[in-house]
């Protein structure tokens, strides 16, 4: 009887990419920045906020829309939504509401967590993807993107 | 298997001059886009989570308080507010919610306005609101796409119906200031319909360039996320629109 040495089954796919609950979860103003990725936009009064994709909240001043021009950046993880009202920003922070205090917009602090106020599946798999993906493994912290992959034995799949 | 990609956007806009109120009211609540998942009206903020609307009152700052979750459906997307009522847009439809006891929102229609795909972000404006489909729908191998803009009645708003379509490239975030329409429709750029006949929009222009995701509307400034940055048009002579200035992704 002879056995047969498994050879690995390689597949393309994606993989995720971790960060720790800490940093998911800190909350900051941030020096204005570039967009990555130009996202939803909310607008009062004089201001723009526009959300990148991902990433956080940039805040834009519109007093003359010839000269837009951004004041600061507030980091926020898996953010895709943001709307303010009373100098209190409201945003997704992955599936956690959050308000912030944006009354100094370069020393924001986080003030209200709710948390499972939305549905959150970039922690489970790669969204809009049909394919492999590397299984999350959740011991190594918080999903906050997925990238392509060369998998070996790939067990998870959509 | 039934794939669907769906992009919903729901604007809603006023019916009369009760409107007026809703002016003032948007002033002081600011103004999210079509494709906005939590939106603020007064005291509360809706948002909705894929499966549900939950209300929370944000009356007390720093300190939000979920009041209210209901149970919508699937694959709930956007949400815009127009006067009493939430629009909704989810993969299988629209959907209104009547919020005049704002911690209590109650469904308007008995029905949802159907789509057999999904459909996303929708505007409303005197007595009808028009829809967005983006979608590419696959079944046993086989797919097609659909790509148009639905128009709504809603003069009763318990019994909404559509009541026309009008094809479009790869329509996305959509804008109502009065008599016009402001659409994103791919990398054609915001496509401008004249809305004075509901029922018949009728296009005025094409501000090309560039590929639109969502705007805003804004008393004569045209406010638009594209994939290359912020973008923003003078409509305050409608027939002759300009560009007011562009913000690249590194400005």
């Amino acid at each position: 009887m002879s056995c047969l040495k498994e050879e690995a089954i390689k597949e393309k796919g994606k993989k995720p990419v971790y960060i720790t609950k800490t940093n998911f979860e800190t909350i900051e103003s941030k020096p204005a920045q570039g967009f990555s990725k130009v996202g939803k936009i909310f607008k009062l009064g004089n201001r723009i906020y526009i959300s990148d994709k991902g990433s956080g909240v940039h805040i834009i001043d519109n007093s003359n829309p010839v000269l837009p021009s951004k004041l600061a950046f507030i980091s926020i993880f898996a953010n895709n939504d943001v709307a303010v009202k009373n100098n209190i920003m409201y945003a997704d922070n992955s599936s956690d509401l959050i308000a912030i205090d944006i009354s100094d917009i370069h020393n924001v602090n986080l003030t209200k967590r709710l948390v499972n106020v939305f549905e959150y599946n970039l922690q489970e798999y790669p969204q809009s993807y049909s394919g492999y993906f590397e299984c999350v493994d959740e011991s190594k912290g918080y999903v906050i993107d997925w990238v392509d992959a060369d998998l070996e034995n790939p067990e998870c799949q959509r | 298997m039934r794939i669907q990609i769906l992009i919903f956007t729901l604007i809603v806009a006023m019916i009369s001059c009760s409107k007026d109120n809703n002016s003032s009211t948007n002033f002081q609540n600011g103004k999210s886009g079509s494709m906005a998942r939590m939106v603020i009206v007064n005291n509360y903020m809706y948002v909705v989570d894929n499966q549900n609307l939950k209300t929370f009152d944000i009356s007390t700052n720093n300190n939000p308080i979920e009041v209210d979750k209901t149970e919508v459906g699937f694959g709930i997307e956007t949400i815009f507010p127009f006067a009493n009522y939430l629009f909704i847009g989810s993969t299988d439809g629209m959907y209104i919610y009547d919020i005049s006891n704002p911690e209590n929102p109650v469904s308007a229609s008995s029905q949802h306005v159907e789509h057999f795909t999904a459909c996303d972000p929708v505007v409303a404006f005197n007595n009808y609101a028009y829809v967005t489909l983006n979608t590419i729908v696959s079944s046993c191998g086989r797919s097609t796409t659909l790509n148009e803009m639905q128009i709504v009645d809603i003069q009763d708003i318990f019994h909404p119906f559509v009541v026309g379509t009008i094809p479009m490239a790869g329509p996305k975030g959509l804008g109502i200031d009065g008599n016009n329409l402001f659409v994103c429709d791919k990398n054609l750029g915001v496509i401008v319909f004249d809305i004075s006949m509901p029922t018949s929009p009728n296009v005025i222009d094409t501000i090309s360039g560039f590929t639109a995701n969502d705007l805003i509307t804004d008393n004569g400034n045209l406010l638009v996320v594209c994939n290359d940055g912020l973008r923003q048009f003078n409509y305050s002579n409608i027939d002759s629109i300009t560009l007011t200035s562009l913000m690249n992704l590194n400005d």
